[in-house]
C-alpha cells in the first residue's frame, strides 16, 4: 500500500482510522436495511404465524 | 401548498416520498464520499511535523462537526415534536441518535489514533476531548430512556426534554479549546472567522463533510422509513406494501 499511497509515519495509525470509519459506517446502513427486509417478511406473514406485535417490542429492546 | 407538505409530513406519504429520493441521496453520497477519499489521501504532501498523520482531520474534523449537527437537529425535532405533537419529528429524532452516536464514537476514535502520535496519549481528560464524551452519553443516555420506557408517547416527549436539557452542553464543546487551556489545538475551520488552513486541504475537508451530510441523511431516511412502517404495521398500506414486496 505504502508504493501506491505516499503514507510515510504514522500510516498505521492513518490506516486504522479509516478502517473504523468505513466500519462503523457500513454497519450503519446494514442495520437498517437488514431491519426493513425483516419487517416487510413479518407483515407479509411469513414467519410461522408468530405475532408481530410481539416481534416489534422485542426489536425496540436493542439499543441500536 | 399545504396539500404538497401534508404529503411529505403524514407517515404513508413521507414513506412514499422518501423511496424515491433514497436512490439519488445513495448515488451523491458514493460519488461525494469517494472525492473526498482521493482529495484527502492522494495528494503528496506530508506535514512538516506530523507526517501523513494530518490525514486523519479529513474525518475526524468532519465526524465532530456531524455528531453536533445530529444533536441539533434532534434538538429541533423534539421541539417540534412537544409543540405540536408531531409523529415524524419524533421518528425522525430517534432515527438520528443512533447516527449521532456513531459520529461521536469516531470523532473520539479517530481523535485518539491521531493523539497517540502527536500528543503520546490515546486519551487525556482534556476540555475538548471530555465535552465530545459528553456530548456521546448524552446520545447513548437519549437511547436508554427511550428504551427502558414502554409507553410510546411518554417515551417520545421525556425524551425530548432530555435533549432540549442537553442543548445547553452544545456550546461548551465549542467553547472549550477556548475557555480553558487545552493540549487539544484551537478551531482551524469556525463559521465566524477565516479558516486558519491551506485551501489544498479545506476543500477535501468540506467534501467529506458534505459526504457525511449526505451519510447522515441517508441513514436517517432509512431508518425512519423502518420506523414508520413499524408503527403503521396493521394498517392497509403496509400490508399491501409487504404483500407485494414479498411475493
Amino acid at each position: 500500500m505504502n508504493e501506491f499511497l505516499p503514507i510515510g509515519d504514522y500510516g498505521f495509525h492513518l490506516w486504522v482510522a479509516y478502517g473504523v470509519v468505513l466500519v462503523v459506517l457500513v454497519w450503519n446502513v446494514l442495520v437498517p436495511l437488514f431491519r426493513h427486509r425483516q419487517i416487510m417478511r413479518t407483515v407479509a406473514g411469513r414467519r410461522g404465524g408468530r405475532n408481530y406485535s410481539a416481534d416489534i417490542r422485542e426489536k425496540h429492546k436493542s439499543p441500536v | 401548498m399545504y396539500r404538497a407538505l401534508n404529503q411529505w409530513t403524514s407517515p404513508p406519504g413521507f414513506y412514499r416520498h422518501s423511496g424515491r429520493a433514497l436512490p439519488w441521496l445513495w448515488l451523491s453520497f458514493v460519488a461525494v464520499f469517494a472525492a473526498g477519499l482521493a482529495g484527502g489521501l492522494i495528494p503528496a504532501s506530508p506535514d512538516l511535523g506530523q507526517g501523513t498523520a494530518y490525514r486523519i482531520i479529513y474525518i475526524h474534523l468532519p465526524a465532530v462537526w456531524m455528531a453536533v449537527f445530529a444533536y441539533m437537529v434532534m434538538a429541533g425535532s423534539a421541539l417540534i415534536h412537544l409543540v405540536r405533537r408531531d409523529t415524524l419529528a419524533d421518528i425522525w429524532a430517534e432515527a438520528s441518535a443512533p447516527v449521532g452516536a456513531s459520529f461521536a464514537v469516531l470523532a473520539l476514535l479517530t481523535g485518539s489514533l491521531w493523539g497517540k502520535p502527536m500528543w503520546g496519549a490515546w486519551w487525556v481528560w482534556d476540555a475538548r476531548l471530555t465535552s465530545v464524551l459528553i456530548l456521546f452519553f448524552l446520545f447513548f443516555g437519549y437511547m436508554a430512556l427511550r428504551s427502558a420506557m414502554d409507553d410510546r408517547r411518554l417515551a417520545a416527549r421525556a425524551s425530548a426534554v432530555l435533549v432540549l436539557v442537553g442543548v445547553v452542553h452544545v456550546p461548551l464543546i465549542h467553547f472549550s479549546v477556548i475557555w480553558w487551556s487545552t493540549l487539544h489545538q484551537g478551531s482551524t475551520v469556525s463559521p465566524l472567522d477565516a479558516p486558519t488552513i491551506h485551501p489544498g486541504m479545506l476543500i477535501p475537508l468540506l467534501i467529506m463533510a458534505l459526504a457525511f451530510l449526505l451519510y447522515y441523511l441517508l441513514v436517517c431516511l432509512m431508518r425512519t422509513r423502518c420506523a414508520i412502517l413499524e408503527r403503521e404495521h396493521r394498517s392497509h398500506w403496509v400490508m399491501e406494501l409487504a404483500r407485494r414486496k414479498t411475493a
